[in-house]
């Protein structure tokens, strides 16, 4: 075994040889540094899902603020005359779709009828989406109905994020005594059903937009306080808060400067899935009857209207419940996209 | 994870949803199999299948008062006379009545072959016992002022708890004949005798049963051309079989009748096309694809809808107000855009066909109309309006139950309202019928859209509701010369002379709607389908709607 450590080593030049430029060659590369946003907007765009999502939401956003405008009509007002009237739509009538017409199915059997022919004044009158019963004109009012939809989504963000965000992280932050009394009182809060909270919110307020915000500020930042009191627990013993806390941080620097743009990326995607909830919450609730009162649209009275004509004039119905189930489907991818793209165990470097 | 986790509760979600409505159809299927399991076995059995649109609130003929309820019970108990066809009065339990020479008394000999259904025999004491439960203030009857509509002697005394409920004028003088004592005359007392509340119930079998009466079939006792054998209270499904004890149980061909709570019209329609159904009612929309079909009747009801305006509100005391907003909408449009289902334009209080006068012709063919759709005069009682009052804008709340039809005429009226009176904002207020009664009972309410159904042949079921300090004058107008007219046609002076106050009751509605005390809209139709194999069904203006003692199926 000593044998061959006992043997000198002997070394001819042959041993060697040179490994030579080719062989080697050290390649800096260069990453471009990117901000965070436009590392987020680069890798959402790779998703298709996401960027259907984000186009779709502004297109409704777009309708929603310019669709009332251009239809030449209000959402409120009754035509007489233009009652239960099929859509038509310029241009395309002259396809024979969209043409104001439409097939009754009576017991006696099938039964066309275009309104537009028979009413005076009809040839000239164009209601994209239809009229309802009483002759309201349904592309005004699916877009109102869509605004109130942006507003509880834009409602349950800033719920999230002002009191969802800084409830948990306060919570989780300063534990013990505070953190008991704190989660203990949002297991109260959520023991309660939304549907409940609703209820009685209109037995005290009157019925309307203002309740269902309320309701949607009272329970619907739990789920976001649950995760940012998490990743606060996570995050609050590590070394560099510590190091912070040395140099004589105070708390609130601490909890905002230091650990917030730390767990930023998971709340925003929280918040960006709270939002269908909310969308939907509210068509739920105008559904049942409690939502906002009439003659006010939103997309949920506007299917709950409509339901009662659906064997009827089915037409009326279509269309917010299309833009209802784009919303909430380009919320949800949306929100897809950016977890993805946010998640740092799927960054590339 | 958070995320996961969500979209786990999502799935759990959707799992229980689908287990849920598994259980409903489970549910649902075992129903049927029962129904289908029986059917072979008796293939030729006769029931007809009706839709409700509303459960039955009570089986309580003394304590009921909504138009479902009636329906059921009449079906089960019969009083004193009933309803034809024509909507006159006919002897049912009675077998000759005598009437007393100055209209103050009358003697009824009541058919001694009528039993309830327990074998008992039905009795003049099975009267007397109803009417003084009906009387009784312990009972709590919202109908019990009927007892004063009546006239019985001493009936407003033992309302107000001031004489004993036995100090009323009705006694059982033997087993078969009931005499009946009034204060004034009543010229509809035949008529008011087929009203519910009338209705006779078995002393000896309430005493048995107490509190419990009418929540199961066990504690319920018929006397009518069918008895209930489903039966439990707020239930959506009621059956009734054929009563074999009923002494006109011959000429009953059905052998029971089916009700099924229904409250969605589509719904109803759907099932009424699968042929579970074979008698529905229609809404808005539906009839015009329905209108044509030969199953399609259109019936008239003779239920008022109207706007109560609460004149203790401030601004709706002014009559120059409500008479702008009484004229300011259009209800023929309201009628045949929306309702559809037969409803007539109401520029009147007392509806089309509810009583013939003492010269044979109907009410209204003597009668005039008021308050018009007028939006010009509209416009001019608003001026007037604002300056008397000194006010520019006026801003007042609508109630409205959640009814479908109830919330689009509400929305039309609105809409109506607002764009010929400038200044004027409605502000629709929905909620359950229930709530919306309550308000208006207490007053907090400014305008409310509501409803009242006639209980009996003559213009009174209308004209009392609104003297002062009415049960049900909740919007508290007033006016003396109304009063007078009305009380004294009750059981003063103008309750003996039948001519003079038929035009007394004429004046009083001229009164009450040329100072828009209420702002009548529309008499309502009912669009109803009926199976082409169903006939003999009575449809009726006056007190109950619908009768299926006649009823054949095929």
């Amino acid at each position: 075994m000593d044998k061959p450590l006992n043997r000198p080593i002997q070394q001819t030049l042959n041993d060697f040889s040179f490994i030579g430029q080719d062989n080697v060659r050290v390649m800096d590369e260069v990453y471009e540094e990117d901000s965070f946003w436009k590392q987020l907007v680069k890798r959402i765009a790779k998703n298709k899902g996401s960027v259907f999502g984000f186009v779709t939401i502004t297109l409704i956003i777009f309708m929603a603020l310019v669709g009332p405008m251009i239809s030449g009509y209000e959402f409120d007002e009754q035509i007489a005359g233009h009652e239960s009237m099929a859509p038509r739509i310029p241009v395309m009538e002259n396809f024979g779709i969209f043409d104001g017409s439409e097939t009754l199915k009576t017991s006696t059997g099938e039964l066309v009828v275009n309104k537009y022919e028979t009413i005076e004044g009809g040839e000239d009158a164009y209601h994209w989406f239809g009229t309802d019963v009483l002759g309201r004109d349904l592309f005004t009012r699916t877009w109102v109905g869509t605004r109130i939809s942006l507003y509880i989504a834009l409602v349950a963000v800033i719920v999230d994020v002002f009191i969802g965000m800084s409830y948990g992280m306060i919570s989780g932050y300063y534990g013990g005594k505070v953190d008991n009394a704190m989660q203990r009182s949002v297991e109260v809060l959520n023991g309660i059903p939304n549907l409940v909270v609703v209820t009685l919110l209109i037995i005290v307020l009157k019925p309307g937009l203002m309740s269902i915000t309320l309701a949607i500020a009272i329970t619907g930042w739990i789920g976001m306080s649950r995760v940012s009191r998490a990743s606060m627990l996570k995050l609050k013993e590590s070394e560099y808060v510590l190091a912070a806390r040395t140099m004589g941080a105070k708390d609130m620097t601490i909890m905002y400067k230091e650990i917030l743009p730390n767990i930023f990326s998971q709340l925003l995607i929280m918040s960006m899935f709270s939002i269908p909830n909310a969308i939907f919450t509210e068509a739920f609730l105008a559904f049942v009857g409690i939502g906002i009162p009439v003659p006010m649209a939103s997309l949920g009275s506007l299917i709950s209207e409509n339901f009662k004509s659906l064997t009827t004039h089915f037409y009326m119905i279509v269309p917010p419940v299309l833009v209802l189930a784009l919303l909430m489907l380009s919320f949800n991818l949306l929100a897809d996209g950016l977890r993805d793209a946010l998640d740092p165990t799927m960054k590339e470097v | 994870m958070k995320n996961l986790s969500k979209k786990s509760l999502w799935l759990s979600g959707a799992a229980s949803l689908l287990l849920l409505s598994a259980c409903d159809t489970e549910a649902t299927d075992e129903v049927d199999e029962s129904v289908e399991a029986e059917a072979p076995a008796e293939t030729d059995e006769q029931v007809l299948n009706v839709q409700l649109n509303v459960e039955v609130a009570s089986m309580d003929p003394q304590i009921a008062t909504d138009g479902t309820s009636f329906e059921v019970i009449a079906n089960t108990i019969e009083g004193l006379y009933q309803t034809d066809s024509d909507g006159q009065a006919v002897p049912a339990l009675v077998e000759s009545a005598e009437k007393g020479e100055d209209g103050l008394s009358y003697t009824f000999k009541l058919r001694e072959d009528a039993t309830w259904s327990n074998g008992e025999p039905v009795t003049a004491h099975d009267f007397v016992y109803a009417w003084r439960r009906l009387a009784d203030p312990d009972t709590g009857s919202e109908y019990s002022y009927i007892m004063g509509i009546a006239g019985l002697v001493n009936a407003n005394e033992v309302l107000a708890g001031e004489k004993a409920p036995e100090e009323l004028g009705v006694q059982a003088s033997d087993d078969y004949t009931l005499d009946v004592q009034l204060a004034n005359p009543v010229p509809y007392f035949e008529s008011l005798m087929s009203f519910i509340p009338f209705f006779p119930l078995n002393e000896d079998f309430m005493t048995e049963v107490g509190d419990s009466y009418g929540t199961s079939p066990e504690t319920l006792l018929a006397n009518g051309a069918y008895e209930v054998s489903s039966y439990e209270p707020a239930a959506t499904t009621i059956e009734l079989d054929k009563n074999e004890e009923y002494y006109d149980a011959d000429n009953v061909v059905l052998d029971g009748v089916d009700y099924q709570v229904i409250k969605d019209s589509q719904q109803a329609m759907l099932s009424y096309q699968n042929g579970d159904l074979d008698l529905v009612t229609l809404a808005g929309e539906q009839v015009d694809l329905f209108k044509d079909d030969p199953e399609f009747v259109n019936v008239q009801a003779g239920y008022l809808w109207y706007i109560s305006p609460n004149t203790l509100v401030e601004g709706l005391e002014n009559a120059n107000l409500r008479k702008a907003l009484a004229t300011s909408f259009d209800k023929q449009q309201i009628t045949d855009t929306i309702l559809k289902d037969g409803s007539v334009p109401a520029d009147y209080i007392i509806p089309d066909g509810l009583a013939v006068g003492p010269d044979g012709k109907d009410f209204r063919e003597t009668s005039d109309t008021y308050l018009e759709y007028d939006p010009e005069g509209a416009k001019e009682s608003l001026e007037a309006a604002k300056s008397e009052l000194g006010q520019d804008s006026f801003t007042f709340g609508l109630l409205v139950e959640d009814t479908e039809s109830a919330i689009n005429v509400a929305q039309v009226l609105k809409s109506q309202i607002e764009s010929n009176l400038d200044g004027v904002t409605i502000e629709i207020e929905q909620m359950p019928k229930k709530t919306r009664l309550e308000r208006m009972k207490q007053a907090d309410y400014d305008l409310g859209l509501t409803r009242w159904g006639p209980d009996y042949a003559d213009p009174m079921t209308y004209a009392d509701l609104w003297v002062t300090d009415g049960n049900n004058n909740d919007g508290a107008w007033s006016n003396a010369d109304y009063d007078e007219l009305v009380y004294s046609s009750i059981d003063g002076e103008l309750s003996l002379d039948d001519e003079a106050r038929w035009e007394a009751l004429k004046e009083a509605e001229s009164i009450l709607l040329n100072d828009a005390g209420v702002l009548p809209v529309y008499q309502k139709g009912n669009a109803v389908m009926v199976q082409d194999n169903v006939s003999g069904i009575d449809f009726h203006a006056v007190g109950l709607p619908r009768v299926y003692k006649f009823a054949v199926k095929e």
